[in-house]
């Protein structure tokens, strides 16, 4: 949580406050990248462009939004609209959801999913599922504050996250049976 | 209540958004419904797993990585405020000893103009036109706007510079462009900082530009060309200031490859990372496998002095601190 006066400190032209103020949020804007990306790398420059965006924007920040939600809006365009790969993630718009569920029913041991399994995983989910995902998860975000950062209706919010955790389930599970990964 | 809906509701459980109503409904549902129950279960478990990811951190501080291009944006911004107070910067300013690192807004405009004019007597110069083509109003502005929305390629302004103050005998009008520069969109993104030359260069014409366009049909190229070498190298991104180079060391039988980078060191199984270590407070030198290769051995340059040996067990994937 970045303190109000920090913020009004640095849009006034402190630039030792608005570079505190960097350091303070370098963390947060790059584990979204790290997340969306799943790459170190990209992320590492995904965040840096980020941290230069809100440098110089910091200007154009109103009060009115949180400023956390501003500064993921910021990174996740750039994880979205600048490193938007070419590969195939799955149509989450083409399952039934419950009938597919259905056929997955299985009373199977649950035994911990490994970390690496649920990362190719997120990574498969289309960008803007992903986003929600991380924003849910690895920032605490509300469904109102995710969809102030992603600039999405509420109730495509929720759609969204419901159906990337369906998806998920679904993967993680073919996972665990030996399915193929990809 | 049909299973699509419950199956909505228990999504919303898992984000803490049910009424005690809807948490009733849920679980009355799934007592009779085992489909269901197993798949709240399912859906519990990978939130619980989502929320336990981890937390990763940068490896290097990203704001100490990003420090030269922010100090470059900043002498911009100072340099625009400065174009405010003093909207009415006379060429002549130009010689006066200018700041190194923090080009004014003269700096700019001089630039801009002069790769105008250079700009402009390279087309008419190619073009057969020079002799009385140079102080035509109306041309010199179509050049403007292709001068500037260039105005990435610095380098071009840089070199033609020369040329241009010589030629014109400094009568450049700068005035003319103010505006066009103000508002060209490369002023507003990141800009290419124009580093200050040093004063002399703007007086004596050294020929060079003049050779290598007419030697050059493309001006572009030619020019370009000429003055590749003189450019300032953008930063590099990415590398934070101090931070050790990565080191490589394959185990002797070529199965494993550790790698430092940054302060962790990382041990990979055919481009698949098998372990990573901590983040280290220091630099990480001395990667070295034993003979059985089941064993790495790395050592820690203390930022605060000192030395630490760390041990990583491939077998048990897991690393101690070794004595000295």
């Amino acid at each position: 949580m970045v303190e109000p006066d920090l913020i009004r400190a640095a849009q006034s032209g402190d630039r030792d406050a608005l570079i505190t103020l960097l350091r303070e949020i370098e963390t947060h804007v790059y584990r979204t990248a790290y997340y969306i990306l799943n790459n170190e790398q990209d992320a590492m420059d995904a965040a840096q462009e980020a941290l230069i965006r809100i440098y110089t924007k910091i200007g154009s920040y109103e009060e009115k939004a949180q400023f956390k939600t501003w500064i993921q809006r910021i990174v996740t365009n750039i994880c979205i609209d600048k490193f938007r790969r070419s590969k195939p993630t799955v149509s989450i718009e083409e399952h039934d959801m419950v009938f597919r569920e259905k056929q997955n029913v299985e009373n199977e041991v649950m035994s911990a999913y490994a970390i690496q399994d649920i990362r190719t995983a997120i990574d498969k989910l289309p960008e803007h599922h992903r986003a929600v995902v991380v924003l849910r998860y690895l920032q605490d975000f509300s469904y109102n504050e995710i969809a102030d950062s992603l600039d999405l209706p509420l109730n495509t919010v929720k759609s969204y996250l419901f159906r990337a955790r369906q998806q998920l389930q679904t993967l993680l599970q073919d996972y665990q049976k030996g399915g193929v990964r990809g | 209540m049909n299973c699509q809906e419950v199956i909505e509701l228990m999504h919303r459980q898992l984000d803490g958004d049910l009424d005690e109503q809807e948490h009733q409904l849920l679980l009355k549902h799934t007592r009779q419904c085992p489909d269901c129950a197993a798949m709240f279960e399912r859906l519990k478990k990978l939130s619980s797993e989502l929320e336990n990811l981890p937390r990763v951190m940068p490896s290097y501080s990203l704001v100490d990585a990003i420090m030269p291009q922010l100090e470059q944006l900043e002498s911009y911004r100072i340099s625009e405020a400065a174009s405010v107070e003093t909207p009415e910067a006379k060429p002549g300013g130009r010689s006066a000893p200018s700041r190194r690192r923090k080009p004014g807004w003269r700096m700019w405009s001089g630039a801009i103009a002069a790769s105008v004019v250079a700009g402009m007597f390279i087309v008419s110069y190619n073009a057969g036109l020079f002799e009385n083509g140079s102080n035509d109003k109306s041309f010199s502005s179509s050049v403007a706007d292709s001068a500037t929305a260039d105005s990435n390629k610095s380098s071009i302004s840089r070199e033609v510079r020369k040329y241009a103050f010589d030629e014109q005998g400094g009568e450049v009008n700068v005035e003319s462009f103010k505006h066009e520069a103000a508002n060209s969109p490369s002023s507003k993104e990141l800009p290419i900082p124009m580093y200050p030359q040093k004063d002399d260069t703007q007086k004596i014409f050294t020929g060079e530009v003049i050779d290598k366009s007419g030697g050059n049909s493309s001006s572009d190229g030619g020019v370009n060309g000429s003055a590749t070498g003189s450019a300032q190298e953008p930063p590099q991104q990415g590398i934070a200031p101090g931070s050790p180079a990565p080191l490589t060391v394959a185990s002797s039988d070529g199965v494993y490859v550790a790698q430092s980078s940054g302060f962790v060191v990382r041990i990979t199984k055919a481009d698949e990372v098998v372990f990573e270590t901590p983040r280290k407070n220091g630099q990480i030198s001395k990667l070295t496998w034993s003979e059985d290769n089941n064993q790495l051995t790395y050592e820690i340059q203390l930022d605060q002095g000192g030395m630490e040996r760390y041990v990583v067990d491939l077998a048990q994937l897991k690393e101690t601190k070794a004595d000295h």
